[in-house]
């Protein structure tokens, strides 16, 4: 009986240290194609598919990811702030280079954030960054079009990187076979060189479980999960973010 | 025969507790190691603005020269950035800069030319985007020092903190005067 309160103690406590690191208040989850997270809807279906698939090439040549986000509402956050947390949860760029970048808009309170990730910041300094804003993206904002800016700088931005890395992105013929087909699929918590322990651990855990407490937590947490909405089918493939940080490096601008 | 069996237990028990502290210790290394490699992230930025300065006031010079006040308080700022050490000295002259800064933006306004030039342009990004660095890694920084200041002082780590030497770590609060809350006295 002690032992199987002490038991219950532990995984109560392990459950509740997961919990607490799950709620992150405000800060959207990535979409599954990773590329654009696009809420305030401002681009059609080709713009979006643009984005995606020059990036998946881009990250099979350099490991950079360009990240489009557009959100509906800043709730009183300071834009600066909200790229920064956006940048730190999704993971933009590579773990190696954190050649990351974000591009968040804000239609409704008409401003506009890029936060460059530190292995870009030779590419693409401050006052470039701010130029390309005021330049290339805010005069089409200007005139209320707002997938022309986006994608005229996001254009801007692919070149520069092009440059960094002696390049060149294929963005003439997108071949619309190739669309969302990538080497990461949704599962991937299971591969990779820690996958004999993630099962090693379950398999302890459900032995535990049902010796004890008769499947008691399983259940509770396929429950929960299923409360959450579960994930997606995993035959569907998308993308994710490769480990990058961001330093607070970039420019903003209002229109 | 007893007295061996006394001699092991004790020595699994000196063993035990002396791979307890042994973690505890390493954790707090790990700790105070990640606020001083954070700590030089901040100063990276802060150095990197004090470095900006001499351009500053260099484009400033070419459209405003008779406005040395502004420019003698801006180059005043980077000597005391070039003489802080500590996370509070830091503080003060960021803040000396900030002032020095604002008083700056007043003065342009009455320079159109000066406004319009892209060499302004381009350094008011590289500041702002400085700023918003700064305002990063002193945010982890202050992340940091949290996190070892609140295990330097829990139980039992408090213990051996004392027993190394861990003392707790300052924060970095900018512009330090504002912090301050006023004494009340009734």
């Amino acid at each position: 009986m002690k032992r199987k309160l002490i038991l219950l103690l532990f995984f109560i406590i392990i459950l509740q240290n997961n919990v607490l690191y799950a709620t992150d208040l405000n800060i959207p989850e990535p979409s599954f194609y990773f590329y654009v997270y696009d809420e305030a809807n401002l681009l059609d279906k080709s713009a979006e598919d643009y984005i995606i698939k020059t990036n998946e090439e881009l990250y099979k040549k350099t490991g950079a990811q360009i990240v489009v986000a557009t959100i509906s509402s800043l709730n009183n956050e300071d834009i600066n702030l909200l790229a920064l947390e956006i940048f730190e949860k999704w993971q933009i760029g590579s773990r190696e280079y954190d050649n990351g970048l974000l591009m968040l808009i804000a239609p409704n309170e008409r401003e506009i954030r890029i936060e460059v990730g530190y292995g870009l910041e030779g590419a693409l300094p401050d006052s470039k960054v701010g130029n390309i804003i005021e330049n290339s993206i805010l005069p089409y904002f200007r005139e209320n079009n707002y997938q022309k800016g986006i994608i005229s700088g996001f254009n801007e931005i692919i070149q520069e990187v092009e440059e960094e890395y002696g390049i060149q992105v294929n963005r003439q013929d997108i071949d619309e076979d190739l669309y969302y087909i990538d080497e990461y699929e949704e599962t991937n918590v299971f591969n990779g060189p820690g996958k004999i322990f993630y099962i090693l651990g379950i398999i302890a855990f459900l032995f535990i479980d049902f010796k004890f407490f008769n499947g008691l937590l399983t259940r509770s947490i396929l429950l929960r999960s299923s409360r959450l909405g579960g994930s997606p089918s995993s035959s569907r493939r998308g993308n994710k973010g490769g480990g990058g940080r961001s330093g607070g490096g970039g420019a903003r601008g209002r229109w | 025969m007893k007295g061996a069996r006394f001699l092991i237990i004790l020595l699994v028990i000196v063993v035990v507790i002396g791979g307890f502290l042994a973690g505890r210790y390493n954790s707090l290394v790990a700790l105070e190691e990640r606020v001083d490699s954070q700590w030089s992230q901040v100063e990276n930025q802060l150095k990197r603005r004090a470095d900006l300065i001499p351009n500053l006031v260099e484009t400033v010079k070419g459209y405003a020269a008779h406005e040395e006040e502004v420019l003698t308080q801006i180059t005043e700022a980077r000597s005391s950035f070039n003489d802080a050490n500590t996370p509070a000295e830091y503080a003060q002259a960021n803040a000396q800069f900030e002032r020095a800064l604002s008083n700056l933006y007043v003065v342009v306004e009455n320079y159109p030319d000066l406004k319009a030039s892209k060499n302004f342009s381009d350094l008011q990004y590289e500041l702002a985007g400085t700023e918003n660095r700064i305002a990063t890694e002193r945010m982890r920084y202050n992340e940091a020092v949290e996190e070892f200041n609140r295990t330097v002082r829990r139980f039992p780590t408090n213990i051996i903190a004392s027993i190394f030497g861990f003392e707790q770590k300052q924060y970095f609060e900018i512009d330090a005067e504002d912090v301050e809350v006023p004494e009340v006295n009734f």
